[in-house]
Order: structure tokens, then sequence, then C-alpha cells
């Protein structure tokens, strides 16, 4: 095409010549990038860190949970037995939850449990309770690995509990000029280590006696800190349940198997379970992140507008500073079209280096937080971006250049040619 | 050759109109070398911008090689420039980031050549011109008669019918601007090169072949050196 070669020819000599405008041009560009990029992308880690948590400690890949109007799971064993039969299940663990006063009296600390006697004087909380059997539910859930103080439960233990981290909560006066996770102290039963007795009071009148046998803690967004854990057995017997669970959890080796497995267990005719799948079970998680998503765009928004107004004023000073050799390249002969274009590669070639040097950065960026998470309060977090994110930005910081620098080019490209040779630089 | 008859170019300055061309009648004949001279604000340059296909007059025809330029698109105009005039500017007209031979080239990757033609092309006119040695430097690297010279190159690869020369030496020093206008009789000479050049010295002026002195837009005189 005649006059490609002087367009080419010219727009990339003049970014050489104009380093310094050049540099700052791509690292706006690269920063718009990044700015596109980066908070998308800690959304979809916070997203995924939020489901983690969930998934391994609240919901597994499977969720059967009772339907409507019914406050247990019935013949759960059977339920079981039919579930681990389908093809890519791992495991089942049954749940029973609830939920209870607990207490602890100083003058039982180091006791052994005995009987219920009411605390007088003391530190109590409200908790969840959950019953699990231990040898099943290690192959589901990673709960036991949590154990941060003493031992996890065994399925025979009837007279032993395992606290949350917030439930056992922190001496106050070891804690005097100290600030924890969330910026308070957690007094909860005021410091309860392994071997001290708590007294539990469940909702439906009953009251025992519990040794600590362990604590246990997540950093993750779950409950695992605040819920107190018995064995089934013992839940069973407080509860008067046989057979009946509040949940059945399913692990299997695909999560992305769940539906082709939940569409299985639907296939079992169990009419009194509600099955989730975990992306169901979580999907409040993705909603949190969807929120989130609106504060990205406004701001995604605010910095392409910047971005846009900064390259079109950098390529309008450029222009205006070569207003003259503008005149006496038009005057020679370089059209008018081929003085836009020269201005429009120009702009094209930052729009492509500064998202390839994005795409570069955030490459390593997000390399890095693989290797090193980002920790937070909630979990740990790794950015995570999707080929749509990654390469839809890049399209974006493209288009925001060529945009930005189309009005100045056109501008200076229409000038008329008596007057840009009049101009004396 | 180029044949303007009756040329008016009236400036509109809002409400008041500023005549620059008052009918002027001006003919150039293939070959020759025609020097126009006059004082500031004479209508030097508003002749040049209207011959060199640059500006339209506002009465009066203007034909070159026997086309009616003011029937031309501005597409058209830029092409015809580019093809058959050359332009040499009073200063700064040479791009500071290409070297000398890169802006000689430069006419020439504009009409599709490749780089290699074009350099070839552009290293025959500056071996001319006498500057063969200084290709690759840059144009902050040379001298301002060496500078004028590229811009002369620039204005010849082409090979085009016209040269115009606007002030070409009106920012050297007096050997530079000898030289300059020792390199326009040379081409004119040697290959006859129809030149008009436009200048306020007239002991430069009379190099030319033929001089035309220009007062308040009118021709005032006309003479053969």
């Amino acid at each position: 095409m005649s006059g490609s070669r002087a367009v080419f020819f010219l727009a990339v000599r003049d970014l050489k010549r104009d380093r310094k405008i050049f540099g700052l041009v791509i690292f706006l560009l690269i920063f718009s990038y990044i700015n596109l990029t980066f908070f998308p992308a800690f959304l979809n880690g916070l997203s995924n860190t939020f489901q983690d948590e969930i998934v391994d400690t609240g919901t597994s890949h499977i969720l059967l949970q009772p339907a409507s109007g019914r406050e247990y799971l019935d013949s759960v064993k059977n339920i079981q037995q039919k579930i681990e039969l389908i093809p890519g299940v791992v495991a089942t663990s049954t749940h029973i939850g609830g939920s209870a006063s607990l207490a602890v009296d100083g003058a039982t600390a180091g006791k052994k449990p005995g009987p219920a006697t009411p605390v007088t004087s003391g530190l109590s909380l409200g908790a969840q309770v959950m019953g699990l059997t231990p040898s099943e539910d290690q192959y589901v859930t990673p709960i036991s690995q949590r154990i941060v103080s003493g031992d996890w439960l065994s399925d025979d233990d009837t007279d032993k509990v395992v606290l949350g981290l917030y439930i056992a909560g922190e001496r106050l006066e070891d804690k005097i000029g100290e600030t924890t996770l969330f910026g308070t102290l957690m007094e909860g039963l005021g410091g309860v280590q392994p071997g001290d007795v708590v007294q539990a009071t469940f909702t439906n009148g009953v009251v025992k006696n519990y040794k600590v046998k362990g604590i246990v803690h997540s950093e993750g967004f779950s409950f695992v800190s605040q819920t107190a854990y018995f064995t089934t057995k013992e839940l069973e017997d407080v509860y008067g349940l046989h057979d009946q669970a509040s949940s059945i959890l399913v692990r299997l080796n695909d999560p992305e198997n769940a539906d082709k497995v939940k569409t299985f267990i639907i296939g079992l005719g169990i009419k009194q379970a509600d099955i989730l799948t975990w992306k169901e079970a979580s999907n409040f998680a993705e909603g949190l992140s969807q929120t989130f998503g609106i504060v990205n765009v406004v701001t995604n928004i605010v910095g392409i507008v910047i971005v846009l107004a900064t390259v079109s004023i950098v390529i309008f000073i450029n222009t205006a500073r070569k207003k003259r050799i503008i005149g006496v390249l038009k005057a020679i002969g370089l059209r008018e079209s081929l003085v836009l274009r020269v201005f429009l590669v120009e702009s094209l070639i930052f729009g492509v280096i500064g998202s390839l040097g994005g795409m570069a950065i955030m490459g390593i960026l997000l390399s890095f937080f693989k290797a090193s998470p980002i920790v937070l309060p909630i979990g740990l977090l790794t950015p995570v971006v999707g080929p749509d994110i990654f390469f839809g930005s890049a399209f974006i910081i493209i288009f925001i250049s060529l945009f930005g620098g189309y009005f100045p080019s056109r501008l200076a490209s229409r000038a008329d040619i008596i007057d840009s040779l009049k101009v004396v630089e | 050759m180029i044949d303007l008859k009756d040329v008016w170019r009236i400036y509109d300055m809002g409400e008041v109109k500023v005549p620059a061309l008052q009918g002027i009648d001006f003919t150039v004949k293939k070959g020759e070398f025609v020097s126009v001279m006059g004082r500031s604000g004479s209508g030097k340059s508003t002749l040049l911008h209207i011959a060199g296909v640059l500006d339209r007059q506002t009465k009066g025809s203007v034909r070159i090689e026997g086309t009616n330029v003011l029937t031309l698109t501005e597409r058209q105009r830029t092409l015809f420039r580019l093809d058959k005039i050359g332009f040499v500017f009073q200063f700064y007209s040479l791009l500071p980031e290409l070297t000398a031979v890169e802006n000689v080239m430069l006419p020439q990757l504009i009409i599709g050549e490749t780089r290699e033609h074009a350099h070839k092309q552009a290293k025959k006119v500056m071996d001319l011109l006498e500057i063969g040695k200084r290709l690759n430097n840059y144009p902050h690297q040379l001298s301002g008669g060496e500078q004028q010279r590229v811009g002369i190159a620039r204005a010849l690869v082409n090979d085009p019918l016209i040269l115009f020369a606007d002030e070409p030496t009106a920012s050297l020093d007096t050997t530079s601007a000898k030289i300059v206008i020792e390199a326009f009789r040379k081409l004119h000479e040697e290959r006859g090169q129809t030149t008009i050049m436009i200048t306020h010295e007239e002991a430069l002026g009379r190099e030319a072949e033929r001089g035309v002195w220009l007062k308040d837009g009118k021709i005032e005189k006309e003479k053969r050196f």
C-alpha cells in the first residue's frame, strides 16, 4: 500500500526519538492494565478462598440437607452406602448440627467431667455445635487437621469436646497491649486449654460437662473456629437421634463432576433431601464477589478515563510540537490520511507495548502470589485471572490508546499547510 | 510549464480583506531558473504557495503542465505535489529523528518505493549535491549549508518537474548561502531543472536566469540576467 512504508518508518522513528514521552505513556498504560486486571484477580482469589474454605469445612463437594419442613435426614447410613457406590465419590460424612450455651467455671478447671452442676460464676457464650464421626469425616473434611492444641476426637468419645479457638478464647490478662487478628481481643471462654472442663447446655435442656480434648482453628472464612465439635455418638445421645443427621457431605475425586454425581444422587430417589453441589452451596461467595465487582467497574471506569485523557494530552502535545514538520510532510506529499496514520500507528504501538508490558508484569505478579499467597484475616488469597480478563484488558488498553490518540492525531493531520509552515520551532 | 493568469489571493481577516496578490500574470518555461524578489509583504511567498499547489487562489487561473490545479481535490493536489513538485523550505524542514539520507528517502517511501530503492536514489542525489559523505549524520550534526542541501536533495529525490525554494538561504551565513545557490545553479545547468526561488536578497536572486520583482502583490518588473 502506497505510503505504508513511510507511515511505519516515521512512527517508529518518532517514538525512538521521544523516549521520555514513550516511556511515560507505556508506564501509564502498564499501570492501567494492572489496574484493570489486578482487582478482578484479587476478587477471583477472594471468591476462591471463600469457596475453598466453605467446601473444605462446610459443604464438601455435594451437600444433602433436610428438605423444607424436615429437621433431620433419616436412614442416613443407607443413604451413605448408596452414595458411596457412585463412581467418583471418595467418601461421605454425616454432620449433626445444633447450638448450645457453653460455660466455664474457674473452679472446674482441671477436674474430671462429673455430674453437671450449674456454673454460677465464670464465662459463658452461645455456640454452634457439630457432631461428626471422626473416622469417616477425615476423608471428607480437613477439620481434624486444623488442631492447634491437644488432640482430635475419636469415634467413641462421649465426654469430650474439641473447641474452636474463638470459643476457647484468650486469657485477657495475658494479652494486654496486644491485638488479635481482628483487632479486638477474643475473650471467649477466657483461654480454655485441653484438659479443662466446660459445661454445655443444649437447646433441648440437656446439661453436661465435657473435657476439652483439643482446640481447632482455621485462618479461613469458616465456622471452624466458632464451633464446638462432638462425636456423632454423643450428639445422638444428647438429641435422642438414631441413624439421623442434619447433613450428609459427599467428597468427590473431581469437584468438576459435582453436577454429574448430583444427577446420580437425585436418581437414587432421596426425596427427604435437598441436594446442592458445592457451587450452589457456596454461591453467596460469588454474589459477594459480584458486589465487589461493581466497585471494580467504577474504579476501572475512572482509571480508563484518566488514562484516556492522559494519552490524548500526551499525543496532543506531541503533535502540537511537530506542527511545522507536519506541514513540511504534507507539503512534500504525505497525504492527510497518512499523517493521521503515523500518529495512529504510534498510538497502536503504545497500546500493544503497554498491553504486553502489563501482561508480563501481571504474569510475574500472579506467579509471585501463587508462590506466596496474600495473608488476609479470612485466609490465604491467591489472585487469579481468567483469559477473558487477561486478554480482554489488553484489548481495552489498545483501544484506549487508539481512541485517545485519534482526536489529537486527526486535528494535527487536518492542520492547514501554510499555517503549519509559518510555525517557528 | 507554469502559467498563472490574473491570479488574485485575498485573505479574509474578518471585516478586513487583505489582497496579497493582485492580478498576477506569471509564466515559467521548462528548464528556467527564475528568482522572485521583493520586500517582506510583497506577496513572494503567497505566489510560491499558489504556484506550488499549497494554497488556492481567490481568482484567476493556475495551470501547471496544462493541469488546472484549482479543479483538483485536496488528495489530488497532495499527489500532484508528490509527483511533480519539489519544495525547499527556509528553515527547520528536516525531521530531526531521521538521518540525512533517511530525510531524503522520505518522498520515495511515500510513493511506495522500497527502502533499498529509496536509499539508492537518495544517495545518488546527495552525491550530486556533494553531501554523499554525510548520509548517516543527523540534522543537528550538519552545518546550515549542509542541512539546506539535504533539503534540496529531498526535494529532488522524486525527480520533480519543478523545484520551488522559499528563501532557501535566509537562515544561512554568506558562505553557506553561496554553496546553496551554487547547488541550484548546478542543478539548472546540469539537469535543466526548472527552479523558482524566492529571495529577498537581490544579489542571490541575480544568480538565477531571470528575475521577477513583486511589490504590493503585483509584478513590479522582470529582468533576464
